[in-house]
């Protein structure tokens, strides 16, 4: 009887779930194809012709076909650069004991709460002497500061789940500390990079205010902006704005799906190690 | 084997260092300097003390509330959130059928933006034409109109469920670590004759403190930053119900040119996530190593 | 222990000194450019046979789906045909407004103030009390064309101790668009007085309409035109307060009257979704015939005949009306001011503004943008009148007011201009009085800085 209704409460619990992460998305995609009209007017339904024009409408409104590009690129460097580092940080954060270490991991903790707004200047004021202002490579940096704590939370916290004896093992062997980390921990830790890979992804991909603040021209600039050329003042077409919104969202799914799957072969390899 | 490995250490450690330094340490200490002085966009600071500070305690009603409202945000989201994003892993994690498309799918309104997701939700909740109304007037009431993010009675709540279900980053970090619990544990249970529900609870859980208090932190500490759907749904009204200090910050900065005063809520804003973090790390023991 | 705390320590205050030599390295760095950039100017001054076009920055937030965007464009584009080889403006497209005025202030508080800026939503204040601006004084004196071009009135706005900080590039007159069925079906005209405005509601709404298309989300713009035109018409007070640039006492008798009747508005003659509704909320609501009046300023006109906005036909049913006691909205915009840096920039700077903002750029922004020039000299093209007849309607409308007050957000402070969308539901909630509201505006306007 209890094992029934919990059964019966954990198939509620999944659909819920599932309704409340896919209804929105399903709106806005449904919205998309409606005209102005039809959205205010019939805002659950389907719509009488599907709209193409506003997707094509925002691809000549906004430069999307570029911005994509530079996203991409900063998703992807953004995300390897932000793994190795942290990568190596946490491996030793998580296994050595050394002097500082306390302090190194409350500096670092502090990262996770210096609020954005307080940064905007200040950060401008770096990059800019840097002379990293306007360019993919001062956003990346910035980026792989910004997944700094999540990342190092993530991987550290999945690094100490992996048993001593493994590395102790390696060493016997005669593998020196960079061998034992590339080859015996990364591979183990696959799941662990995965999410924290994931998350750093959409970071980078998702940033608005500092991409905004740190660029100037369109050579530099990503695919969050360009939803912002859909709600300026005295705007109000929702149909290109919604078909907007999902020419951003989309690929971030897809690349997320893609990503996933790099994931579970890490599950699984994972699961062979027990 | 420290000794011994100590190069390496300050090798692997030493790039991140760096970053931080740019990234962070030259903001920290501009906005911890400035905050003791009067500042606004375009002069130069002058040194007032505490000035800031005393104001702040002692005479501002908008930072009180925004203070009590970041705390309840992230007392509910190390709590309710984690617990959702815990049951749902756990549920997950014993792989029925539909187990990759729900993680896939709870995975989405965390992939999109918070700019974005806020203007979804602003248009779902619409009191004329969003989908929450419509599909109430569907179901009985046809003249049924409730301004979600604009009354009182329901601002607060509507907000908050703009990101307390959506827990899918916790869910995936927990199935990572469910995956390397060593499958040999789950077995011996098995042969001991424990229910699956008594497995989740008595053997998943407790393995899962390390990961666990990582979720309450990061969790926790998002609300610290949480500023995009709130300044796109409700802006932090009616009046101040929905004001959190990370949008209390950014209106005293580049609204009212306060650039000093709003480094000082900012001082505020770290103390307070340095105090939470401190505690969960103390109370999940993290960093300490199960094996 | 002890050792470890003090080597620590040293390492943190290595870090700091590290940081601050970036900072200070960076304000160095800058300085220098700019040096280079002058000396490079005069040398090339000195060769004028390869002389090459001057760079200036330029930000602008009039792109994507924005009522100014196509205007923008083509005053750019006409400017590069005819000034292209003596001066190159480098144009950063800012979407959204808000991300202008935050990148505006980030540069303005860094000391990084492009050549070009507009001055709205107290960017201006920001410029002139940090020294970051050029008035245009001299630049005038010596052109007096282009003083004539912009006009007494609108150089007027926009001085301050008798120093012109900005040119103005247009002239917004607001009044109200209305269904023309709809008041037909109610029985009802424009209204001439407050008491007629308040009645004409109440037969719309007897009719079955919604009367008014009102929006207090973002910077509850349509709700606030009406705000403004009721405390501009309330006797000498009301006018003199809504011609003050930056009012610090809201607690005025006209205000709070003023608030009240908001209030009435907005909790029976408006539509549901009008307590956080945006702009675009509003506009809808109007063109897709739900609502039977809307204020707004004519670079709207287009959206009537735009079938993305508006159903077929509906131009034809839009009628243009001036706010009760025969009065009008009439601002000049702030426009655009000099923060370059160098005399070569400055003068190219000079050249672009004075481009977008004479006969030449005004023509371009009426044509192609709906916006009401500075100078009477500029008139609609035949072409553009056919295409929008309400166009000439709302001029004429405009020319037979005789009382004429500012927006509110071109008056008042800009973090006033941000509290509307927190105080507006507040006060319909019955949170606080309008007299709260009002003393708690001039808290508000205290706060600035």
């Amino acid at each position: 009887m209890l094992t029934k209704s919990l059964g019966v409460l954990k198939y509620g619990f999944v659909i819920l779930i599932v309704l409340l992460s896919l209804g929105p998305f399903l709106w806005v995609l449904l919205a998309s194809f409606k005209t102005n009209a039809e959205i205010l007017s019939n805002s659950l339904g389907w719509p009488s012709s599907f709209q193409f024009s506003n997707y094509t409408k925002a691809f000549q409104i906004a430069p999307i076909s570029r911005f994509y590009i530079n996203s991409v690129i900063v998703g992807i460097f953004g995300t390897l650069l932000n793994l190795l580092l942290l990568g190596m940080a946490g491996y030793v954060l998580a296994r050595f004991q050394f002097r500082g270490k306390k302090l190194l991991m409350g500096a670092f903790s502090l990262s996770l709460l210096i609020p954005g707004a307080a940064m905007l200047q200040p950060l401008y004021l770096t990059v800019n002497a840097l002379g990293l202002y306007d360019k993919l490579i001062g956003l990346i940096i910035v980026y792989t500061g910004f997944g700094l704590p999540v990342s190092l939370y993530i991987l550290s916290s999945y690094f100490l789940t992996i048993p001593k004896e493994m590395e102790e093992s390696a060493y016997l062997d005669g593998a020196s500390f960079i061998q034992t980390f590339f080859r015996i921990i990364l591979p183990i830790s696959k799941p662990g990079f995965g999410t924290a890979g994931v998350m750093q992804f959409l970071l980078c991909w998702n940033e608005f205010q500092f991409a905004i603040i740190l660029t100037t021209g369109n050579q530099s600039r990503t695919l969050p902006l360009a939803l912002y050329y859909f709600k300026s003042q005295f705007a109000s077409d929702y149909g290109v704005m919604f078909a907007a919104t999902m020419v951003v969202i989309i690929p971030s799914i897809v690349v997320y799906i893609l990503l996933q799957e790099q994931v579970v072969s890490g599950l699984a390899a994972g699961a062979v190690k027990g | 084997m420290v000794r011994k490995n100590r190069g390496y250490i300050t090798l692997f450690l030493l790039p991140t260092v760096a970053l931080f330094i740019i990234v962070y340490a030259v903001s920290l200490v501009i906005l911890f300097g400035t905050s003791f002085t009067e500042w606004s966009a375009g002069r130069s600071p002058v040194f007032t003390g505490l000035a800031n500070y005393i104001k702040l305690f002692t005479d501002d009603a908008d930072f009180r509330q925004s203070a009590l409202n970041t705390g309840i945000w992230v007392v509910l989201q190390s709590t309710v959130h984690v617990a959702i994003g815990t049951l749902f892993a756990v549920i997950l994690s014993m792989k029925e059928f539909y187990w990759k498309f729900a993680r896939t799918v709870y995975m989405f309104p965390n992939i999109i933006s918070g700019a974005a997701v806020g203007m979804l939700f602003l248009c779902m909740l619409n009191p004329e034409f969003g989908a929450v109304n419509s599909i109430v007037r569907l179901f009985g009431n046809a003249d049924y109109s409730q301004n979600w993010f604009m009354d009182y009675a329901t601002a607060f709540l509507s907000v908050t469920m703009t990101w307390l279900p959506y827990a899918a980053v916790v869910t995936i970090l927990i199935l990572a670590e469910i995956a390397a619990i060593p499958e040999s544990l789950f077995e011996s249970a098995r042969i001991d004759g424990a229910s699956n529900f008594k497995i989740n609870l008595y053997i998943i859980i407790p393995m899962l403190r390390n990961i666990i208090g990582t979720c309450v932190i990061l969790s926790g500490t998002s609300m610290l930053q949480k500023m995009d759907i709130i300044l796109m749904t409700t802006g932090g009204g009616p009046g101040n119900a929905t004001m959190n200090l990370p949008i209390y910050i950014y209106k005293t900065a580049l609204m009212d040119n306060n650039f000093g005063y709003s480094n000082s809520v900012g001082v505020f804003l770290i103390g307070f996530g340095l105090i939470f973090v401190l505690l969960c790390r103390n109370l999940f023991r993290i960093g300490s190593s199960e094996h | 222990m002890r050792k470890s705390l003090y080597k620590t320590g040293c390492t943190l205050a290595g870090m700091l000194m590290l940081t601050m030599s970036i900072t200070a390295c960076g304000s160095g760095n800058s300085a220098e450019n700019n040096g280079a950039a002058a000396t490079a100017g005069s040398g090339n001054a000195a060769a004028p046979a390869a002389k090459a076009p001057v760079k200036i920055s330029y930000l602008t937030f009039r792109v994507g789906t924005h009522a100014s965007a196509k205007m923008e464009e083509e005053q750019i584009k006409q400017f590069n045909a005819k000034y292209g080889n003596e001066v190159e403006v480098v144009v950063e497209e800012i979407p959204s407004d808000a991300a202008y005025v935050d990148k505006i202030k980030i540069l303005a508080a860094s000391g990084d103030v492009p050549d070009v800026v507009m001055g709205k939503d107290g960017i201006n204040d920001v410029l002139i009390k940090g020294n970051l601006a050029t008035p245009f004084n001299d630049y005038l004196d010596k052109d007096a064309e282009w003083k004539a071009a912009i006009g007494e009135d609108a150089l007027a706005s926009n001085t301050r101790d008798g120093k012109i900080w900005s040119i103005s590039d247009q002239k917004q007159n607001i009044g109200y668009f209305y269904n023309k069925e709809m008041f037909e079906k109610a029985g009802i005209k424009p209204a001439e007085t407050w008491d007629e405005f308040m009645s004409n509601n109440e037969k719309l709404k007897a009719a079955g309409f919604v009367p008014l298309a009102l929006m207090t989300g973002e910077n509850a713009w349509t709700s606030n035109l009406i705000l403004a035109a009721m405390i501009g018409t309330n006797g000498d007070n009301g006018k003199a307060f809504m011609n003050t640039l930056h009012p610090t006492d809201f607690n005025t008798p006209e205000m709070i009257k003023a608030l009240n009747m908001m209030k009435e508005l907005l909790e029976k003659y408006t539509t549901k979704d009008a307590l956080g509704a945006g702009y675009a909320n509003a506009a809808n609501a109007f063109s897709q015939g739900k609502a039977a009046m809307i204020a707004n300023g004519p670079w709207m006109i287009g959206d009537f005949s735009d079938p993305a906005k508006s159903s077929e036909g509906f131009d034809a049913k839009v009628g243009v009306a001036a706010y009760p006691d025969n009065s009008l909205i009439s601002t000049y915009e702030v426009g655009y001011m000099i923060g370059a840096k160098t005399p070569e920039t400055r003068d190219a700077a000079e050249k672009f503004i004075k481009f977008k903002t004479g006969l030449e750029g005004q023509t371009i922004a009426l044509e192609y943008g709906n916006v009401m020039p500075v100078s009477s000299e500029v008139q609609p093209s035949d072409a553009l009148k056919e295409k929008y007849p309400i166009m000439v309607e709302s001029i004429t409308v405009a020319q037979k007011t005789q009382l004429h007050y500012r927006t509110l957000d071109s008056i008042v402070y800009p973090n006033v201009t941000d509290a509307w969308k927190n105080l507006y539901p507040k006060l319909v909630a019955g949170r606080a009085t309008a007299e709260e509201i009002a003393q708690e505006l001039t808290d508000i306007a205290a706060k600035n800085k």
